[in-house]
C-alpha cells in the first residue's frame, strides 16, 4: 500500500474544494502581481533617472583635471576605482576659454556624448560643438556644414588661426559638468567642442583629463576620505542623483534620493501588498473556518499542531506556486502599459536579478499572510474546534438580558465573540481612509500662488569674484547688465526683477555684541567633541572672533595660524582689514557685510518689518536702507550636529526650544550707518597667494572705495523674500535706485527675475524662453523656466492624486467586497440560524441588523488609527502635511467610513433578500 | 371550534417523470385547543405536511386557512407577524441562535413583536420546563434535552394559539422524550393551545387526541374526526 504524504492530503483538499480555493489563489495572484509590478515600476523610474541624468553628465562618478596626480595604475591598483576614460584637451577659443578635445575609447563610453544634430568629427578639421559654446563664440546662427574661424590657443603653445567645418551640434554637457577654477593653468575644464584626434596644432601639448568609475560600494565621500592617493586639487565628483558636479556624494544622501525617488512606488507597493496579504490572511482564515471540524478531526486521531499547519500551509505554497508565473508574467505585462504611458518616468527594463527580490517578497506575504490563520486553526484543541470553546470562554462575562433589541442584540454579540472576524475588513477600511487622508491633504495642500510670480529666472555663474569677503570683482563677463537691459526688450516680458549681491563694509567705532561668534558644544555618538561657530553677521558659515580680538589673542592667533586653519583664516582677515585701513586712512573697525540690491516691493516685505517702516522715496534717494537683522537660533541634535533656524519673528522664538538664542540688540530704525564698498574692476588681478602680501595691498590700493553714510529705514527679521536672495546673516538691503544714489558700483546680478504680460501659448513661450537662453547664455547665466517647472510639479502632483485616487477607490472597493464577501459567507454558515429567526417572525430588517452593527463597528474601529495616525502627523516636529485641514479632513473621512458601511450594508441587505427568496424550511434543512 | 384547515394541500419536488408528491392533496382540519399526532414512515411526508400547515413553505397547490384566511395571500413581512404571534414551532434540531443565551432565545419571538414579556407567565414556563438554573448560558454549554427545553419555551413565549412540533423528542432518550412530551402538553392544555406534532415513534403518538398516519403524502388513517 502506498504511503499517504501530507503533500498528498494537501492536494486532496484542493482537489475537493476547488471553489474555495480560487479567492485564496486570487489573493496570492494579486500579491506576486503587485510584487512584481510595483518591483518592476520601482526600478524602472531608478532606470529612466539614471539614464536621463547620464545624458547630462554621463556614466562617470569622477573626473580629475589636469596631467597631475597618480598614475592610471595607482587608480587601478589602490581599489577604488574601476574604469578609466581619457579625454584630451588640445586649445581653447582665444574670446571665451571654451576647450576643444578628443575622448579615447573607454571615455566616449563614460562621456555617454549624443548629438542633437550632425556627426561626430572623424578628421582634422571638423568640430563638433555644443550649442551653448556656439552662442558664447557669437555663432549662434551657425548650422551643420559651416565653416568656423576660430582663434585657438593651444594647450601651452601660440594662438593660431583655425578653420574648422562644423560637423555635429552636441548634447549640453559641460554647463552640468564643469566647475570654475582659479587656475591660471590652461585648458583645465572638459571639453565644449570636439575635434578628431588628427587635429594638429604647430606648436602645443595636450591637457590630459581622466573620468572615473568607483569601484562597487565605493561612494565619493569614501575616496576623498579613505583614498590613499593624493588626487589633488582637481577632482571632481558627478552625481548621478542631481546630474551635476559635486564635491560630496555620500551614500546615505543618495540612499536617500533612491528612497525619496522610489519612495511613491514602495508606499504604493506596500500598501497594495498589505491589501494583497490582508486578502490571503482572510481567505486563508475562512477556508480553514470551513474546515473547522475537519481540523478537530484530525486533531483527535492525533495529527499534531505542526502536522496542522503543514498539510493547510502546504496548500498555501502549491497555490504560491502555481500563482507565481502567471502573477510575474502579468507584472511584466503591466509594468510595460505603464512604461508606455509615461516613457520618462518609467524605464520598461527586465533584470533577472529582480527575480529574487520578487519571489522573496512574494513568499513574505504568503508566509506572513498566512501564519496567523494558520496557528489560530492548529492551536484550538479538538473538542475545542467542535464544540467552539473558545466562544463559550468568551461568553463567560456575559450580561443576560431580559428585554432587548433582538438584531442589536446578536450583532452586538458577534461583535463580542468573534472579535477578530472583522479585524482584516477593518484594516483594510482604514487604509481606504488614510490613502484617502493623504489624498485630501495633497489636494487641499496645492497652494495657489498669490500675486504674481516670475516666468523664468535668470542666475549668475560665477560672473563675479567675491571669495574676498570685504571686496568684490567681475571675472571677466562685463556684458551680463547690457545683456540682461534685453530681456526687459523682449516681447511679451512685462518686467524684470533683479537681485544683486555686493560685498560691502560696516565702518564700526565699535563692534556690537550681536556680531560675536558664539560656540556650541557637542558630543558625536561616536564621542567627538564638535564645537559649533555661530554667530548673526556670518549667520552659519564664517567665524568672526577676529572683530574681537585683543592684541593677545591677535598674537597667539598668528603663533597657530600655521597649524591652525581658522586662526590663519582669523588673522588674514585682520590683515586685510589693516591694509583696507591703511588705504582709507580710518581707524573704524571695518565689517563685512552682504548688501542686497533690489527691485523692492514694500507689501511684501511689510509682515517682516520689526521695526521702523519701508519708505520707497528714501530708500531711492539713498537716505535710507533697509537691515535684515534675524534672530539666530540654534539648537544641539542627538546625533553631534546643530539645527540652525534663521527664519522665526522675534516674538515667536521659544527659548526653551533651543540651546542657543541670539538676539537682534543692536539694528534700529533710524540708527546711522557708515557703509563701504571696495570695487575691483578684473577678478584676473585678484592676488592668489593665500598670505596676505604686498600683492593684496596693491589690490585694495587700486580698487575703488565708496563711502556712504546713510540712516536704518526699517528693520527686517523672519523669511523674507527678496528677488530670489537668500537671506541667511545681517544684509542691508537697498533699491537699484538707492544704490546708484549712493554711488555703489553694482557687480553682475546674482538673480533675474523676469516676469511676462499674460500666460503664453506654448510657441511663445518657446520663442522668449530660446531668446532668454540666448542672452543668458552670452551672459553667463542659468536659465530656469518656472512655467515648466511648475508644468512639470503640477504633473507630478496630478500623478500623485491620480495614483492615490486610484488606490483609494481601489481599497474602497476591496474593502466593501471583503465586508460583503465575508458577511457573505458568514450568511452561509448561518442560514439555519436565519431560518430559525424567520420560522420566529424575524423580517428581512430584522435579519439586516443582525449583520449591520459590525460593519459599523468595523468602519469606527478603521476610523480611528487614522484618526490618530492624524493627530500625530499633526505634530510640528514630524510635519507630514504642509499644512493640516482638519475642518475639511474629519468630516470627509467620517462620511467614506459611513459610505463604506452603507455600501456594505446594501450588499448584505441583497445578499439575505436572496436568502430569504427561499422557503424558510430550506434555510433550517441548509439544502 | 376549527382553528386551522388545509385543503387539497400538495407539494411536488421536482417535476415530469421524476417529480415526487410530498404532499399530495391533503385536507384536514384542527381543532382549538386539540392534540393531533402525525405519524408516518420516513418520507411519507408528515414534516413537510407541518411545514406548510405553519407556513414555513409554501405549497405547490392548495390552501392553508387560518382565522378564515389563506395563508400564502400573506405577504412575506405579514407571515412573519403571524408567526410571532400566532404559532410556535418546536424543531428536531432545537435551532436556537448560538450567540443568544437560553432566556434571550426564549424571549426572541416576545422580542421580535416588541412586546412587553409576561415575566409571571415566563418564569412559570421555565420552572415548568425546569430550565430556571440555564437561563444564563449559551446553547453550546446546554445538554440536548435542555436545549429542547429551550425551544419548547421559546415557542410557548407568545402564548400561541398552535404549536407545531416537528419530531421535538426525536433526539433525547426515552425517559427525556416522555418528560418533555408530557411538559408540552401539560402547557398547551392549560393555555388551551392547539398542537399539532410529526413523530414517528407510536409511543408517542399514542398521547395526542388524534393519530393522522400519511403514507406516500396522503392521508392513510385519520383516528379523529377533523377529515374534510
Amino acid at each position: 500500500m502506498k504511503r499517504l504524504t501530507l503533500n498528498q492530503v494537501a492536494k486532496a483538499n484542493i482537489r475537493m474544494n476547488r471553489k474555495a480555493y480560487v479567492s485564496l489563489f486570487i489573493g496570492i495572484l494579486l500579491a506576486v502581481f503587485l510584487t512584481t509590478c510595483t518591483s518592476l515600476c520601482a526600478w524602472g523610474t531608478v532606470r529612466g533617472h539614471e539614464e536621463q541624468m547620464a545624458q547630462r553628465v554621463g556614466w562617470m562618478d569622477m573626473y580629475l583635471l589636469g596631467n597631475h596626480g597618480p598614475t592610471d595604475e595607482q587608480l587601478r591598483s589602490c581599489g577604488f576605482f574601476q574604469r578609466i576614460g581619457h579625454v584630451m584637451v588640445d586649445a581653447c577659443e582665444k574670446e571665451t576659454g571654451l576647450c576643444t578635445g578628443y575622448y579615447d575609447e573607454e571615455a566616449e563610453k563614460l562621456m555617454n556624448r549624443t548629438l542633437v544634430e550632425g556627426r561626430m568629427p572623424e578628421k582634422a578639421g571638423e568640430i563638433a560643438a555644443e550649442l551653448s559654446a556656439l552662442i558664447r563664440m557669437d555663432l549662434d546662427k551657425a548650422e551643420v556644414g559651416d565653416v568656423l574661424k576660430l582663434t585657438m590657443k593651444p594647450v601651452y603653445g601660440t594662438e593660431e588661426e583655425k578653420t574648422f567645418i562644423l560637423v555635429g551640434i552636441l548634447n549640453e554637457q559641460t554647463e552640468y559638468l564643469n566647475r570654475e577654477y582659479y587656475t591660471e593653468e590652461e585648458g583645465m575644464r572638459l571639453p565644449s567642442m570636439l575635434v578628431s584626434p588628427e587635429e594638429h596644432y604647430n606648436v602645443g601639448s595636450l591637457q590630459v583629463h581622466r573620468v572615473l568609475t568607483y569601484a562597487p560600494l565605493i561612494t565619493m565621500n569614501q575616496v576623498m576620505r579613505n583614498c590613499p592617493l593624493d588626487l589633488g586639487y582637481y577632482i571632481v565628483g558627478v552625481s548621478r542623483e542631481n546630474g551635476e558636479a559635486v564635491y560630496s556624494d555620500s551614500g546615505w544622501e543618495r540612499a536617500r534620493n533612491l528612497v525619496s525617488r522610489i519612495g511613491l512606488w514602495v508606499v504604493f507597493g506596500a500598501a497594495l501588498m498589505l491589501s494583497a496579504c490582508i486578502g490571503i490572511a482572510t481567505a486563508m482564515e475562512s477556508l480553514l473556518g470551513r474546515k473547522t471540524e475537519d481540523i478537530g478531526m484530525l486533531r483527535a486521531i492525533g495529527s499534531t499542531r505542526r502536522q496542522i499547519r503543514r498539510i493547510y500551509g502546504a496548500e498555501a505554497w502549491m497555490l504560491a506556486a502555481t500563482a507565481l508565473p502567471a502573477g510575474v508574467l502579468l507584472g511584466i505585462g503591466a509594468t510595460r502599459i505603464i512604461s508606455a504611458f509615461a516613457p520618462d518616468q518609467v524605464v520598461f527594463s527586465l533584470n533577472p536579478w529582480l527575480l529574487i527580490p520578487i519571489i522573496g517578497l512574494s513568499g513574505l506575504c504568503v508566509f506572513a499572510a498566512s501564519r496567523l490563520p494558520l496557528y489560530h486553526a492548529s492551536s484550538q484543541m479538538p473538542m475545542g474546534v467542535l464544540r467552539d470553546t473558545g466562544m463559550l470562554r468568551r461568553a463567560g462575562k456575559l450580561r443576560n438580558h431580559s428585554e432587548f433589541k433582538p438584531d442589536m442584540l446578536i450583532a452586538g454579540r458577534r461583535v463580542r465573540l468573534h472579535p477578530l472576524r472583522q479585524a482584516g475588513t477593518a484594516g483594510m477600511i482604514a487604509l481606504t481612509l488614510l490613502s484617502t487622508l493623504l489624498l485630501g491633504e495633497v489636494v487641499l495642500g496645492i497652494k495657489n500662488r498669490d500675486g504674481e510670480s516670475p516666468a523664468f529666472e535668470l542666475n549668475d555663474i560665477g560672473t563675479t569674484y567675491m571669495e574676498d569677503k570685504f571686496s568684490q570683482a567681475e571675472t571677466g563677463a562685463e556684458n551680463v547688465r547690457y545683456e540682461i537691459r534685453k530681456v526687459a526688450a523682449i516681447d511679451g516680458v512685462k518686467k524684470i526683477r533683479c537681485a544683486t549681491e555686493i560685498n560691502g563694509n560696516m565702518l564700526m567705532d565699535e563692534v556690537p555684541d550681536y556680531f560675536r561668534t558664539r560656540l556650541l558644544r557637542n558630543t558625536t555618538k561616536d564621542g567627538y567633541e564638535l564645537e559649533h561657530r555661530v554667530n548673526a553677521l556670518g549667520a552659519f558659515g564664517d567665524a568672526n572672533d577676529w572683530l574681537f580680538y585683543t592684541s593677545e589673542e591677535l598674537a597667539d592667533a598668528r603663533a597657530r595660524s600655521n597649524v591652525d586653519w581658522l586662526a590663519d583664516d582669523m588673522v588674514k582677515k585682520v590683515d586685510r582689514m589693516e591694509l583696507i585701513r591703511s588705504k582709507l586712512g580710518i581707524t573704524e573697525s571695518v565689517v563685512p557685510v552682504r548688501i542686497i540690491v533690489a527691485d523692492l516691493v514694500p507689501e511684501e516685505l511689510a509682515e517682516w518689518v520689526v521695526d521702523g517702516s519701508i519708505d520707497t522715496d528714501k530708500l531711492d534717494s539713498g537716505e535710507q536702507v533697509l537691515v535684515y537683522a534675524p534672530e539666530i537660533c540654534a539648537g544641539m541634535e542627538k546625533s553631534g550636529g546643530i539645527n540652525f533656524e534663521n527664519r522665526i519673528l522675534p516674538d515667536k522664538v521659544r527659548e526653551d526650544e533651543w540651546s542657543l538664542v541670539i538676539h537682534n540688540d543692536y539694528f534700529k530704525r533710524g540708527m546711522p550707518l557708515s557703509l563701504l564698498e571696495l570695487a575691483g574692476n578684473k577678478a584676473e588681478e585678484v592676488p592668489q597667494e593665500f598670505i596676505v602680501g604686498e600683492g593684496w595691498k596693491a589690490w585694495y590700493q587700486s580698487m575703488e572705495a565708496i563711502r556712504s553714510d546713510v540712516s536704518v529705514g526699517a528693520v527686517l527679521s523672519g523669511n523674507p523674500q527678496i528677488s530670489g536672495a537668500f537671506m541667511t546673516g545681517v544684509t542691508i538691503i537697498t533699491s537699484e535706485k538707492g544704490a546708484q544714489a549712493m554711488g555703489l558700483v553694482l557687480p553682475n546680478p546674482q538673480c533675474v527675475e523676469v516676469y511676462l504680460e499674460d500666460r503664453p501659448t506654448a510657441e511663445q513661450e518657446e520663442v522668449i524662453e530660446n531668446q532668454l537662453r540666448q542672452i543668458g547664455t552670452r551672459g553667463w547665466l542659468s536659465l530656469d523656466n518656472y512655467l515648466r517647472i511648475n508644468r512639470t510639479r503640477q504633473a507630478k502632483k496630478l500623478r500623485e492624486i491620480l495614483i492615490l485616487a486610484g488606490m483609494t477607490l481601489l481599497f474602497f472597493a476591496v474593502s466593501v467586497f471583503m465586508q460583503v464577501s465575508g458577511v457573505s459567507r458568514q450568511i452561509r454558515s448561518d442560514t439555519r440560524t436565519i431560518g430559525t429567526l424567520r420560522a420566529v417572525g424575524a423580517d428581512l430588517r430584522m435579519l439586516v441588523g443582525c449583520y449591520r452593527l459590525p460593519v459599523w463597528v468595523c468602519a469606527a474601529f478603521a476610523l480611528v488609527p487614522c484618526l490618530l495616525f492624524y493627530a500625530v502627523s499633526g505634530v510640528p516636529a514630524l510635519r507630514l502635511f504642509t499644512r493640516c485641514h482638519p475642518a475639511i479632513m474629519i468630516p470627509i473621512l467620517a462620511v467614506l467610513a459611513g459610505c463604506v458601511a452603507l455600501a456594505c450594508t446594501a450588499g448584505i441587505r441583497g445578499r439575505l433578500a436572496l436568502v430569504m427568496r427561499r422557503p424558510i424550511v430550506e434555510n433550517i434543512r441548509e439544502l | 371550534m376549527e382553528m386551522i384547515r388545509c385543503e387539497e394541500l400538495m407539494k411536488t419536488y421536482g417535476s415530469g417523470t421524476g417529480a415526487v408528491h410530498a404532499v399530495d392533496g391533503i385536507s384536514l382540519s384542527f381543532e382549538q385547543g386539540s392534540f393531533t399526532a402525525v405519524t408516518g414512515k420516513s418520507g411519507s411526508g408528515k414534516s413537510t405536511l407541518l411545514h406548510l400547515l405553519s407556513g414555513l413553505d409554501r405549497p405547490t397547490s392548495g390552501k392553508v386557512i387560518y382565522q378564515d384566511n389563506n395563508l400564502f395571500q400573506y405577504n412575506d413581512n405579514q407571515l412573519s407577524v403571524l408567526r410571532r404571534r400566532r404559532f410556535g414551532f418546536v424543531f428536531q434540531a432545537y435551532n436556537l441562535v448560538r450567540e443568544l443565551t437560553a432566556q434571550e432565545n426564549i424571549l426572541l419571538p416576545v422580542m421580535l413583536d416588541n412586546r412587553k414579556p409576561d415575566e409571571a407567565y415566563l418564569k412559570r414556563l421555565v420552572e415548568m420546563l425546569d430550565i430556571d438554573e440555564r437561563l444564563s448560558h449559551l446553547p453550546g454549554a446546554l445538554s440536548g434535552g435542555q436545549q429542547q427545553r429551550v425551544c419548547i419555551a421559546r415557542a410557548l413565549a407568545n402564548k400561541p394559539s398552535i404549536l407545531f412540533a416537528d419530531e421535538p423528542t426525536g433526539n433525547l432518550d426515552g425517559k427525556t422524550g416522555r418528560e418533555v412530551l408530557t411538559l408540552m402538553r401539560t402547557v398547551s392544555s392549560e393555555l388551551g393551545i392547539t398542537m399539532i406534532l410529526v413523530t414517528h415513534d407510536l409511543g408517542v403518538a399514542e398521547q395526542a387526541d388524534r393519530i393522522i398516519r400519511l403514507e406516500d403524502g396522503r392521508v392513510a388513517e385519520d383516528s379523529g374526526k377533523g377529515a374534510i
